[in-house]
């Protein structure tokens, strides 16, 4: 039974650790990653959830990294930066610790927990090279791709 | 007798079952209450509900989730109870763009708060905006307010909104708007 349960600590550990890999957040669960959404216009917005150990630099860089993909997506090569925050969230929850016996699942520890998790947003508007403060899309994001496949 | 016991059961069963069904947020229960915008204020009465994008239909069948239309209808709601909503809106000074940038999908079942991020952009006929603000709220539900998750879920979710919103048109009606003033 001890083995049980520290088996499945170790795999809820596993679960919650690490840093988030670049990848589209889950639709139907609050799976984390990226997601966008087009604001109207030529403007977009851009969110990142990471998990608590995913280094700050890491969720700006999936943020930029999406804003260059919604660009070059809309066949454009540049956009500006209208909006940019990021930040640690701590929230209060509960963990369910459960062992099957007999079929079914019998909770054994339920603690509460504050879970850390990181988010970032951004509104970028689709732009001209030739705009103050235009970011160049496919330059971004050969450059950050390339952060985060070095595993930065 | 068996048979009609049987049918009762069914007919139970399948009541509960639409009962047991996720429901988005109610428009009224996210839209905040707020003073009167003054009666000087270039806002008064001059705003129109632009477009509300972003966020996700509700599946019955998962989670309550924070849709585009139920928070267009709250804006208009809190725009209305603020004085700010304009009688017509196509010849309304001013319009109001909402994004909805993250709403409440906490990643774990047992959270009881949920985040919502939502962008204002304040913008002139012309098109000039000049107001651009985002957003972040928090919505909370007990497991003692409403034991049912799905049903948590969603009152969280419009606890977020309302928060967010109403700290939205506070900043709006706080903003300096001098070069806005049509």
């Amino acid at each position: 039974m001890t083995g049980r349960i520290l088996l499945l600590l170790a795999l809820l550990a596993a679960a919650c650790g690490g840093a988030t890999p670049y990848r589209q957040a889950g639709a139907l669960w609050g799976e984390y990653g990226y997601s966008d959404v087009a604001l109207g216009g030529e403007e977009y917005g851009v969110t990142v959830r990471a998990t608590g150990a995913t280094p700050d630099a890491r969720v700006a860089d999936m943020l930029i990294l999406r804003a260059a993909e919604v660009a070059r997506d809309h066949g454009r090569t540049h956009f500006i930066v209208l909006h940019h925050d990021a930040g640690v969230r701590n929230d209060p929850g509960t963990r369910v610790l459960s062992v099957p016996v007999g079929g079914l699942f019998v909770p054994v520890l339920v603690q509460e927990v504050v879970r850390r998790e990181k988010s970032g947003h951004l509104v970028i508007r689709l732009c001209a090279s030739d705009q103050a403060g235009a970011v160049d899309a496919a330059a971004t994001a050969r450059e950050v791709r390339a952060r985060l496949d070095g595993g930065h | 007798m068996r048979r009609r016991s049987t049918l009762l059961a069914l007919a139970g069963l399948v009541a509960a079952g639409v009962g047991a069904c996720a429901h988005p947020p109610r428009p009224a229960n996210m839209a905040p209450d707020g003073a009167l915008v003054a009666a000087g204020s270039p806002l008064r009465n001059a705003i129109a509900v632009g477009t509300v994008s972003g966020g996700d239909k509700t599946n019955p069948l998962t989670f309550s989730r924070v849709g585009a239309n139920e928070v267009r209808e709250a804006v208009t709601l809190a725009l209305r109870a603020r004085g700010m909503l304009a009688a017509d809106a196509t010849s309304a000074p001013f319009r109001l763009d909402v994004g909805i940038l993250e709403a409440g999908l906490p990643n774990d079942p047992y959270m009881t708060r949920v985040h919502c991020v939502m962008r204002y952009a304040l913008r002139t006929r012309d098109g000039a905006t000049v107001f651009d603000r985002v957003i972040e709220a928090v919505g909370e539900a007990s497991v003692r307010e409403v034991f049912y998750g799905v049903e948590r879920l969603r009152v969280a979710n419009e606890r977020a909104v309302r928060a967010n919103l109403a700290a939205g048109l506070d900043a709006l009606v706080t903003a300096p708007l001098q070069q806005a003033a049509p």
